[in-house]
């Protein structure tokens, strides 16, 4: 047999007995409960409230997954073997979308200040002067 | 009249560069102040990340770096100008700051500054060129709010030359075993200096770098660093720390395009502490 909870005054009672916040609610939902039946039109606006916040709640779909283009070419690569020109040509036939990843995956841009560019002229200039500059970085201190 | 801070420590890769580099580009850009960077280091760190190392060569190789000043003092030739050295408009940020300027260094200071050391008198500070680049800046000063001096890693002749026109100096250490260990020599030959020379460098403070908040280490020696505060052995330790970061890391590359301080040193993170221990520095520099 389940042993009843003691009170804080020491005394024992019965936990299946309502309380005072229990008796409150059941007398507030049954006033609810005659207004609807005295005024059915309460009961279609309850109705609509409750269907609107049920649609607010339902997650949004998800966004599809942004396709990842994967880099065409590793710019430094071809700049060791053919030179500016050499990768110049490599990426001019390229679109924005493949010189963007070569951009991306080869962090030529942290602070991401191209993600907007819509030409392709100003993403291969980009290219080919970060590559450039990452190939010759410490040229100046050989040799001091 | 230019506030003169240099920043100190004896232990290299603690960050002084780092903080000389932030508090450079937050002063002129977010507080509109002259600033003027000096590069002592002879690993000419700060001036690469201000100018680009062909411009740096191309300077180096007629007379327009701190080589210049310290030969002529070796030779006994005038050669050096500070007005012709000094690079005007400098960082990759918005492809030039204006009000932010870089005295460079130069790789070519490791070549002799073993011989300015030997002719320096380290007890009472009267015969070496302590005061060289005090007297190779002359008025130059006069046209900068802020000049931060990007010390190397050492108390040495070049150091000093630093110190000699300083109004206060910061000690950016990693909260590390080891780092803590170099403050107490740090405190002690600055105000040996201050006192044979009879000037006011006041220790601003001890900058946290590379902090990463996740290790207890770091987290107790920086608990550590307040307290020593509070006994009175060490200067205040900023409320701000620069943590370690890949962001920061990257902000050394002076050909990458930016064109915002968030860009550079990137939003929701890096760039609000460093932004923060700007005005932690105004702040300490008014008092």
């Amino acid at each position: 047999m389940p042993r009843a909870k003691r009170s804080v005054n020491g005394s024992e009672d019965d936990s299946a007995a309502p309380t005072a916040e229990t008796r409150a609610l059941i007398e507030a939902l049954r006033a609810v409960a005659a207004q609807i039946d005295a005024d059915p039109t309460l009961a279609t606006r309850l109705m609509a409230g409750s269907a609107t916040k049920v649609e607010h709640e339902t997650p949004a779909p998800a966004r599809p997954a942004r396709e990842v283009v994967a880099p065409p070419l590793d710019p430094f690569a071809v700049l060791r073997q053919s030179g500016e020109q050499g990768l110049r040509e490599a990426v001019v036939a390229l679109d924005l979308a493949s010189l963007k990843a070569i951009v991306r995956a080869y962090r030529l841009d942290p602070a991401r200040i191209s993600a907007r560019w819509t030409a392709s002229e100003r993403v291969i200039e980009l290219i080919v002067e970060q590559a450039l500059a990452r190939l010759n970085h410490g040229r100046a201190f050989e040799r001091v | 009249m230019a506030y003169v801070t240099s920043i100190i420590n004896l232990k290299g890769g603690v960050g002084k560069t780092t903080i000389t580099l932030a508090l450079a580009h937050f002063l002129a850009l977010e507080h509109h102040k002259r600033v003027l960077v000096i590069d002592l280091d002879p690993q000419t760190n700060a001036t690469v990340c201000l100018i680009p190392e062909m411009e740096w060569k191309k300077r180096d190789e007629t007379g327009r770096t701190l080589y210049q000043l310290f030969w002529d003092q070796l030779k006994g030739t005038q050669v050096f100008s500070a007005e012709d050295a000094i690079v005007r408009r400098v960082s990759n940020v918005g492809g030039g700051i204006d009000g932010l300027d870089v005295l460079p260094s130069s790789l070519q200071l490791i070549k002799i500054q073993e011989r300015i050391t030997q002719i320096t008198d380290f007890e009472s500070y009267r015969h070496g060129p302590i005061f060289s680049l005090r007297d190779a800046l002359g008025s130059l000063l006069k046209r900068y709010d802020h000049v931060l001096v990007d010390c190397p890693p050492s108390l040495g002749v070049v150091t000093l030359n630093g110190l000699a026109i300083s109004n206060s100096y910061l000690i950016p250490v990693i909260p590390d075993i080891l780092s803590m260990l170099g403050i107490p020599p740090i405190l002690d030959r600055v105000e040996h200096f201050a006192q044979c020379t009879r000037r006011n460098i006041r220790a601003m403070g001890i900058v946290v770098s590379k902090m990463r908040a996740q290790t207890i280490l770091h987290n107790d020696m920086v608990r550590r660093l307040r307290e020593d505060f509070y006994e009175r052995r060490f200067p205040i330790c900023f409320d701000n720390i620069v943590p370690e970061s890949t962001h920061i890391a990257e902000a050394a590359d002076v050909m990458t395009r930016v064109n915002t301080l968030q860009q550079k040193y990137g939003a929701g993170g890096p760039y609000e502490e460093l932004s923060a221990l700007t005005k932690e520095f105004l702040s300490h520099a008014a008092r």
